[in-house]
């Protein structure tokens, strides 16, 4: 009975949605989140140079799979081949999924150290920490891929960074281009590959560039 | 000598600017089957748009939206472009809708007076009434004068806000001086995009069909539309300004 009580808590629990957790989140860090915006300088950009066309201006708060928090700096130091997807995604996610993972198998054991891979979600009500996982397990992603959710403000600040168009549909699914991009040690966005399939050679030309 | 430059210490002229409630009602966005309807909730919205004084303002405030201090990321090169220095530009502006201005910037703007942009079922709510209807978007008149206004080049010095007309709502300037931000511009996804690089629900094309029939007539909206899915969210042009809502 007990038992049945700790289970059904632990899926209640990893029913709420990224966006609640991120919320939640909020509450805690209101006073930093206040001072952001009202701030001289932004608490990223203060401590060290960051390039103006680095990702690693945007501070918003995101959650990982394991539901470790994440910020767009914490890719530092490493290549980042990133694209946006949604779970429940029929058509083209798993499409460029493959394209993700033929770029992945065109890069050796020394380059892929130097490589991450991330998702990032553009469906924050139903993509959870628990959802990525379950993702990331199904589609069989080692480590060094990481999977990233937050809230309806933060998936579109992203969207339009990358510009990546984002039309929600009634049906829960989403109209949205496909991206890949590849950013380097800096975050800073060096090539981009629009469109499904095709060869991932010069995608994976423009990784190996990046590499020492 | 006339002091013909605004600043810093100069007050700003236009004081006491509100918002007009706006009860809500239902909005069909383009290119989306009846299905899409969007039923909006009672809002504020802005009486006008965020002038160069306001947002002059602003910066004073928040000096890392300053045309110096700003990231690449979050506005291109043309940021503030028609201002003298960052924090100054000829008097006649000063009540002249701002622009020049990204998207990134606006949102924060908006946010760091405790609003939000508006989306774009709630800027077209409110831009398709005109001065004695809240839905004049089957008024020939009314249409013709939007239509006229969005063939006509920007002008190099923009009028004041407040000179166009006064709608049902009571704001100013929906059409007639610039065009607006929205929160959610990006999701204008056009079917010459899909073609290269997205992936399209069946519906898509299949609603195609049922266009808003309103909106038809309407070839106004159907240019705001455009312009949203050709614009991104660093860009920063003389003719597209902003107002918050709440």
């Amino acid at each position: 009975m007990k038992n049945n009580q700790i289970a059904l808590l632990v899926v209640v629990v990893s029913m709420l949605s990224c966006s609640n957790g991120a919320k939640t989140e909020q509450v805690k860090s209101e006073t930093n989140q206040k001072k952001e915006c009202c701030s001289k300088e932004t608490g990223a950009g203060a401590m060290e140079t960051i390039s103006d066309e680095s990702l690693f201006n945007i501070s918003s708060q995101w959650q990982t799979q394991k539901k470790q928090t994440f910020a767009f700096n914490g890719l530092k130091g490493k290549t980042t081949i990133t694209a946006m997807i949604f779970t429940s995604c029929q058509s083209a996610c798993p499409r460029i999924m493959a394209d993700l993972k033929n770029i992945e198998s065109g890069l050796n054991a020394e380059e892929m150290k130097q490589v991450q891979f991330l998702l990032v979600t553009m469906d924050p009500e139903r993509d959870t920490p628990g959802r990525l996982s379950t993702f990331k397990r199904e589609h069989q992603l080692n480590d060094n891929w990481t999977l990233v959710c937050s809230d309806e403000d933060a998936t579109t600040e992203i969207a339009n960074v990358l510009g990546v168009r984002i039309k929600k549909l009634s049906g829960g699914g989403f109209d949205h281009s496909n991206t890949i991009f590849v950013l380097n040690t800096n975050g800073v966005i060096t090539y981009k590959k629009d469109g499904l399939g095709g060869a991932q050679t010069e995608t994976i030309a423009a990784i190996k560039s990046l590499q020492q | 000598m006339v002091l013909c430059v605004y600043s810093m210490s100069a007050q700003p002229a236009v004081a006491g600017k509100g918002m007009a409630t706006i009860k809500g009602g239902s909005y069909l966005p383009l290119y989306s089957a009846d299905t899409q309807r969007i039923t909006l909730r009672a809002f504020n919205m802005d009486i006008y748009p965020v002038t160069n004084a306001d947002y002059l303002l602003f910066l004073s405030k928040y000096p890392e939206w300053s045309r110096r201090k700003v990231k690449s990321l979050f506005a291109d090169s043309s940021y503030l472009n028609h201002w003298i220095t960052d924090s100054s530009f000829n008097n006649n502006i000063m009540n002249s809708p701002v622009v020049n201005v990204s998207w990134f910037a606006a949102k924060k703007y908006c946010e760091c007076n405790g609003k939000r942009l508006p989306k774009v079922a709630e800027w077209e709510l409110v831009a398709r009434s005109n001065e004695k209807s809240a839905d004049a978007s089957k008024d020939k008149e009314f249409n013709q004068w939007v239509l006229n206004w969005v063939s006509k080049p920007t002008a190099k010095v923009l009028p004041n806000v407040g000179t166009t007309f006064k709608n049902y709502y009571g704001v100013y300037d929906m059409h007639g001086l610039v065009w607006e931000w929205t929160y959610d511009f990006n999701s204008a996804l056009t079917t010459g995009e899909s073609r290269g690089n997205s992936s399209l629900d069946n519906t898509f094309f299949c609603g195609g069909g049922s266009f808003d029939s309103k909106d038809i007539n309407n070839y106004a909206s159907f240019m705001r539309f455009a312009m949203r899915s050709s614009v991104k969210a660093n860009y920063c042009v003389p003719n597209i300004g902003f107002r918050c809502v709440k």
